[in-house]
């Protein structure tokens, strides 16, 4: 076989043995970067608290150049149209990825009305943006970029400025084998926010089994919390979101018709996604539109149920919370922050570079909540009223086509 | 330079032509073990069959990987117990079962290791934690492997080839389940992924030990074993659930009700994709429940028999008489009937009914004319409907069980739009709801919850304003409640755990002294399921009797008994049936309502030739 090659090469022109040349070596360098690529595809080290398995799309694997490409778009003010904003401009690290502001404020002061989400987990996410208008990261990372009132920069633009950057081709180049795309722009943007992690706060060190972890009190805050205050009902699991939507009532004065303007459902008027509670003592103000400003803020809220309005969340209900219950809650609220990953960040103009500390919780000081007796009222009989099934659906007797030797009854749960 | 260039290409060729390995060690030795040698009627039998059957069959364990043994729970002790089913004898590994008895403790959710020494099982425990331990199958003393307070149910799925791992879901703190892998020799975990209040279905390690198949949300995923990766195996609009795999890993099998009932179908995987459409190897499997496979890949499973239903009893109110012997409403094979709950008017029945033909179906209600016969649904949308209660207004009913978020409490669903509200929701720190009873106006629902301390109290709460009083309490027993038709007096059964002695009294509704009526000693017991029921005209009570031996046990022979609320003689209403519960009586007191059956299981098993792809054109085997 080698002997036919040889002679099929000598066999050729000079010109043919260059150009066949060429290729070989064009071939062997893409199948080198490729098989650098799938060398280089990186699985996240695992975090305490975070689940193992990472939602990765198979169309855009993690590699080490695509987050470096990512973090250095995501720091950089190029991305907006005057220059002066970058995604790290709202989404700061020193605030795990949020701001204080209480509304995102863009290019040339604009603001849109919703408060700053923090961008940790998400690759854990299921819905993004308060509406959940994206499915994916992928589909995120583009959406303030050339939206108007944030960065205001359409996507021909800033190709342009990425293709005359010789840094950025390169990047580009290494990272994807090719120059810059829209799509690969968005690829490298969510790749690096995929890396942005939040774990091994005192609540993940407890639930590992570390029961010093929490304080007294914070433990009745977690009691509570998956309790009485009834907080678990959306905000569950190792993000506290349950990636849903829910109106609470916080829309019922402002209008904003929340998730609707995507559904058009009635029924999705003013509902907002459920924010993780990850680092949440660091990432006020809270709410989709930031109305408040501090944490006891919002467990007042919750403790009167919310804001009345057509659509309320049933879950929602007065919690006739005791005043060290609140303290208790917000002693466990505390405790949801940990090691923010990563934890030092090169940046650009605009951005900061703060690095990001643990937060330290309260000390102890849990009381017993007493349980309130009820005047007793004097007996009335009711009267009797009509039975209420109108609207349930009839339905025709089921053929018994069972032998006798399949009739069944399933066993009740002990517990 | 020609030779070079060759060369090279060859080199970076070469150097594409790179794999990963998972970083937990896969077994690639698994390979299926030619037949088995034990079995009632001998190996290698193309027909399913029949294993075990019989009222002490309990399916919550897993076969031997020889398929010799299958684990279980002993319920007359709760302790773990081994089920020899080629001599049809058992015998129990644990000693410290106590059930029915100070401090329960119980054996629950067992998986046999690999090489068949060893059991993994979930202990309730004396300080009522749910631990994971590992025993030896040589009766050697059992150890804690895992232990967590914010963890309430460690479960153990299955073990990972090496028997290194134990595949785990953990019930967290939150009612948040989790998959896992707990290490059988220290404990440390690995949280691979984490899902909602759903719990996954069957979970099965493929024989390479490089998948994790799981059944949620009606769909079934392929979870890779270091979390690495996660693909979507069936999603269908169909019930799917896993049962298992091929002996050669080549092939997964789960159930499916996308035909007429239940079938087990099989799916080509490579490489945790699934490849081609799947394919129907068994029909008519009913409502199957997969108990595990052998190493050779012989799938055991589970099936529910006996039936519970609704029985109905014309009465005279003034004697207390039967006026015929009850009657079964339903007489459906196919399904099991509980908790009657007469409508304000009388006319309607509402009962809980739990399909057998799917395992995944969720509970429903129905909602019966007692003068027309016409029957209703609802299907709400919840996790354990346990209790149904009508509305004092007949506007809604009242669920008492565990929502779609694990929260537990009583729900009302609004008869007309179907709305589901949470009305109590338990805290923390109390038990599962019992003996659950709403006031006839309909402001008070009352019911029996054991404390922190395991105590059992009586508890008052007013649903508008939500105050809770607790009105009775006992130091260690079982408790039933139930409001006068007047809402002055509450009736109150207690039974003490070891069933030596049960009362039943009489106490002012916003609480006071208990003022007995009956008491009755061994070897006889107040049954507390059985309910308790005051007549119309609050002048009698209506309670069941059994066996001191099993107070808490649904499934004993049940006799029904009334009693003056005064005080005074006892009276058999001629009623003796086994498993009589929630007894209900119309709002008129001319019928009476209860549930009545018994619960009994099968084990099957099936052997692998049979769970493969017909050949074309060939007709699929039925059950």
């Amino acid at each position: 076989m080698w002997t036919r090659i040889r002679w099929t090469v000598l066999g050729c022109s000079r010109e043919g043995i260059a150009r066949f040349m060429s290729c070989a070596l064009a071939l062997a360098m893409a199948v080198s970067c490729q098989a650098q690529s799938q060398e280089s595809t990186l699985r996240l080290p695992p975090v305490a608290g975070l689940d193992e398995y990472v939602p990765i799309p198979e169309d855009n694997p993690l590699t080490r150049e695509k987050i470096e490409l990512g973090r250095r778009l995501f720091f950089d003010a190029l991305l907006s149209r005057d220059r002066t904003i970058a995604c790290a401009s709202c989404h700061q690290p020193a605030r795990a990825f949020s701001d204080s502001a209480r509304v995102a404020t863009g290019v040339r002061g604009q603001t849109r009305g919703r408060n700053v989400p923090t961008l940790v987990n998400r690759a854990w996410g299921a819905a993004f943006f308060w509406d959940g208008r994206a499915a994916s990261l992928e589909e995120t990372v583009l959406q303030p970029i050339q939206n108007r009132a944030e960065m205001d920069l359409p996507l021909p633009e800033l190709l342009r400025r990425l293709r005359e950057n010789p840094d950025y081709h390169r990047m580009f180049v290494e990272a994807f084998a090719e120059a810059p795309s829209g799509e690969n722009v968005a690829r490298a943007l969510a790749s690096y926010v995929r890396t942005l992690r939040s774990g091994n706060s005192p609540l993940d060190r407890y639930r590992a089994g570390d029961a010093g972890a929490l304080s007294p009190q914070a433990r009745r805050g977690l009691a509570l919390f998956v309790g009485k205050a009834n907080c678990s009902a959306c905000h569950i699991g190792p993000n506290l979101t349950d990636e849903r939507f829910h109106n609470t009532g916080v829309a019922a004065h402002s209008g904003d018709p929340g998730r609707s303007r995507l559904t058009g459902r009635r029924e999705d008027w003013g509902a907002f996604k459920t924010p993780t509670l990850r680092e949440v003592a660091r990432t006020a103000p809270y709410m989709h539109d930031g109305r408040f400003g501090t944490l006891e803020q919002v467990i007042e809220f919750y403790d009167r149920g919310g804001n009345s309005n057509r659509n309320l969340d049933p879950e929602l209900r007065p919690l006739r919370l005791a005043a060290e219950d609140k303290q208790s809650l917000l002693a466990f609220l505390q405790a949801l922050s940990g090691e923010v990953e990563p934890q030092r960040t090169q940046t650009r103009a605009g951005a900061s570079a703060a690095g990001c500390e643990p937060w330290s919780t309260q000390p102890p000081n849990a009381v017993d909540v007493a349980v309130t007796p009820s005047a007793s009222r004097p007996y009335r009989r009711p009267r009797r009223a009509p039975d209420f099934i109108a609207s349930v659906p009839r339905i025709a007797p089921r053929p018994h086509n069972l032998p006798a030797s399949r009739r069944r009854s399933r066993r009740p749960r002990r517990l | 330079m020609k030779r070079m260039a060759i060369t090279l290409a060859c080199a970076a060729l070469a150097l594409a032509a790179c794999t990963s390995e998972p970083r937990i060690a896969a077994d690639a030795s698994a390979q299926p073990v030619n037949g088995e040698t034990h079995g009632p009627r001998g190996s290698g039998t193309a027909a399913p069959r029949r294993v075990w059957a019989g009222g002490d069959v309990d399916a919550s364990g897993s076969p031997s990987p020889d398929g010799r043994y299958l684990s279980f729970t002993d319920w007359s002790t709760g302790d773990l117990a081994l089920r020899d089913l080629a001599t049809g004898t058992s015998r129990r590994l644990t000693t410290t079962g106590a059930i029915h008895s100070r401090g329960d403790e119980f054996a629950d959710g067992s998986r046999f290791s690999p090489d068949g020494t060893h059991i993994a099982y979930v202990w309730f425990s004396k300080e009522w934690q749910f631990e994971l331990r590992i025993v030896g199958i040589d009766s050697a003393p059992p150890r804690v492997v895992y232990r967590n307070v914010d963890v309430s149910y460690p479960g153990p799925r299955a073990w990972t080839p090496d028997g290194k791992w134990i595949l785990t879901v953990l019930g967290r703190s939150d009612r948040s389940n989790q998959i896992a892998l707990v290490s059988a020799t220290d404990g440390s975990v690995h949280v691979l992924k984490s899902l909602d209040w759903r719990s996954p279905g069957f979970l099965s390690i493929s024989p390479n030990g490089r998948w994790i198949a799981y059944s949620f949300a009606r769909d079934i995923f392929l979870l890779a074993i270091d979390g690495s990766r996660q693909t979507t195996a069936v999603e269908h609009p169909a019930n799917d659930f896993v049962v298992g795999w091929s002996p050669d890993g080549e092939r997964l099998l789960f159930g499916s009700d996308r035909g007429d009932n239940t079938g087990v179908w099989s799916i080509r995987v490579v490489d945790g994709r699934t490849q081609g459409d799947p394919v129907l190897v068994r029909k008519d499997m009913w409502h199957m429940r997969p108990i595990g496979q052998t190493k050779a890949g012989a799938l055991f499973y589970a099936l529910a028999t006996g039936m519970s239903d609704i029985f109905v009893a014309p009465m005279d109110p003034a004697t207390g008489r039967l006026l015929s012997e009850p009657r079964p409403l339903s007489k459906d094979p196919a399904a099991a009937h509980n908790s009657p709950a007469w409508s304000p008017s009388g006319r309607h029945l509402a009962y809980v009914t739990t399909s057998a033909t799917n395992s995944g179906d969720a509970a429903r209600i129905t909602i019966r004319s007692l003068e027309t016969g016409e029957l209703r649904e609802l299907h709400p949308e919840f996790g354990y409907l346990n209790r149904l209660l009508w509305s004092h207004d007949g506007r809604s009913l009242l669920l008492q069980g565990t929502n779609v978020k694990g929260r537990s409490g009583l729900f009302r669903m609004d008869l007309q739009t179907g709305a589901l509200t949470p009305s109590v929701l338990l805290q923390g720190e109390d038990m599962p709801m019992r003996s659950v009873t709403l006031s006839r106006d309909g402001r008070h629902v009352y019911f029996a919850s054991a404390d922190t301390s395991k105590h059992n109290r009586i508890i008052s709460h007013e649903l508008k304003a939500g105050d809770r009083r607790e009105l009775f309490r006992v130091d260690e027993g079982f408790l039933a409640v139930a409001p006068s038709p007047d809402g002055r007096s509450l009736a109150v059964a207690a039974v003490d755990e070891g069933g030596g002695w049960s009362t039943l009294g009489v106490m002012p509704s916003d609480g006071g002294a208990m003022r007995e009526v009956v008491r009755i000693e061994k070897p006889r017991a107040i049954v507390p399921v059985a309910g308790l029921q005051w007549t119309a005209d609050a002048q009698h009570v209506l309670f069941g009797v059994g066996s001191a031996n099993a107070v808490q046990g649904s499934e004993q022979m049940v006799e029904v008994w009334r009693v003056p609320a005064a005080g005074g003689e006892l009276e058999t209403l001629g009623i003796y049936r086994r498993g009589v519960r929630s007894l209900s009586l119309s709002p008129d007191s001319r019928r009476l309502a209860f549930r009545a059956g018994e619960y009994s299981a099968e084990v099957w098993i099936i052997e692998p030739p049979t769970l493969s792809p017909p050949a074309a054109g060939a007709a699929v085997p039925p059950r």
